[in-house]
């Protein structure tokens, strides 16, 4: 990674992401992995949603199988809430098909439990760098509009 | 046959952060006798619901620990349990319940 990289690495962590599992020991190693990350936590889909309510977060990490409200059930109220809020879905499972429904769901982008440092934080720049440069787009379209 | 505990993979899942794998195996040692009897009492009263939701728990613990051999037994209890089909999970229990002696033991012998 080039130095330049790594000093848009460092401002893109500052943003926030709420992880939502109902195991506790993925909120431990994750915390601990991802120090430099704004992580707010959350152990069902329903806490998920009551933060969601209250907090500006764009972006989502979340099992697949929670008890109650699970991680599918989650993404489609998230997008139907908020469709720009970015959802990755951590699954435990190996079936392609599986993996394929989530994104038919609507997720973002989906990873393997026990999700791995280096892939997390691969999957959570992606995704930041992405809402960033929307953002940017949607600025200059409104300036532009504001202009003409 | 898998290893007891993958530890080149539970090195990349804690990042070779070996005091978080100590309180990582502290903690599952505490809490898994509970979660081994939560299976037991579903199987018991023959509550697949529960069996399956007791089971995932485990799994999930079992696989941030990458201990996938009893990973692999909590998954097929827990799949007894999502398809109500508890004929044989008094055997596959006891099969789990030696899995994790085993891994506590290899805990222990790590140092948590």
């Amino acid at each position: 990674m080039t130095t330049d990289s790594k000093g848009s690495q460092n401002n893109i962590s500052k943003i926030p992401f709420l992880f939502v599992d109902d195991e506790p020991l993925a909120h431990k190693v994750i915390k601990k992995n991802l120090k430099d990350w704004n992580i707010t936590s959350a152990f069902s889909g329903q806490e998920a949603m009551e933060i969601l309510e209250t907090n500006p977060i764009q972006l989502v990490v979340t099992d697949i199988g929670m008890p109650g409200m699970d991680g599918i059930e989650l993404l489609q109220q998230i997008k139907k809430k908020n469709p720009i809020i970015q959802v990755i879905i951590v699954s435990g499972s190996e079936d392609i098909a599986d993996l394929i429904s989530t994104l038919e769901a609507g997720a973002n982008d989906f990873l393997l439990k026990p999700l791995k440092k280096n892939e997390l934080e691969d999957a959570l720049l992606n995704t930041v760098s992405k809402i960033k440069r929307w953002k940017k787009t949607m600025k200059e379209i409104f300036i532009n509009k504001r202009n003409n | 046959m898998d290893k007891i505990v993958d530890e080149t993979e539970l090195n990349e899942i804690m990042d070779n952060d070996i005091e978080l794998i100590k309180e990582c195996f502290n903690d599952f040692i505490i809490e898994y006798p509970q979660m081994l009897s939560d299976i037991k009492k579903a199987i018991k009263s023959q509550d697949a619901s529960h069996l399956d939701t007791s089971a995932h728990k485990l799994k999930g613990s079992l696989k941030y620990l990458a201990a996938k051999a009893a990973a692999e037994i909590a998954y097929q209890l827990e799949y007894m349990g999502k398809n109500e089909s508890l004929d044989k999970s008094q055997d596959i229990y006891i099969k789990l319940e030696i899995e994790c002696q085993k891994l506590q033991a290899f805990m222990e012998a790590y140092g948590a």
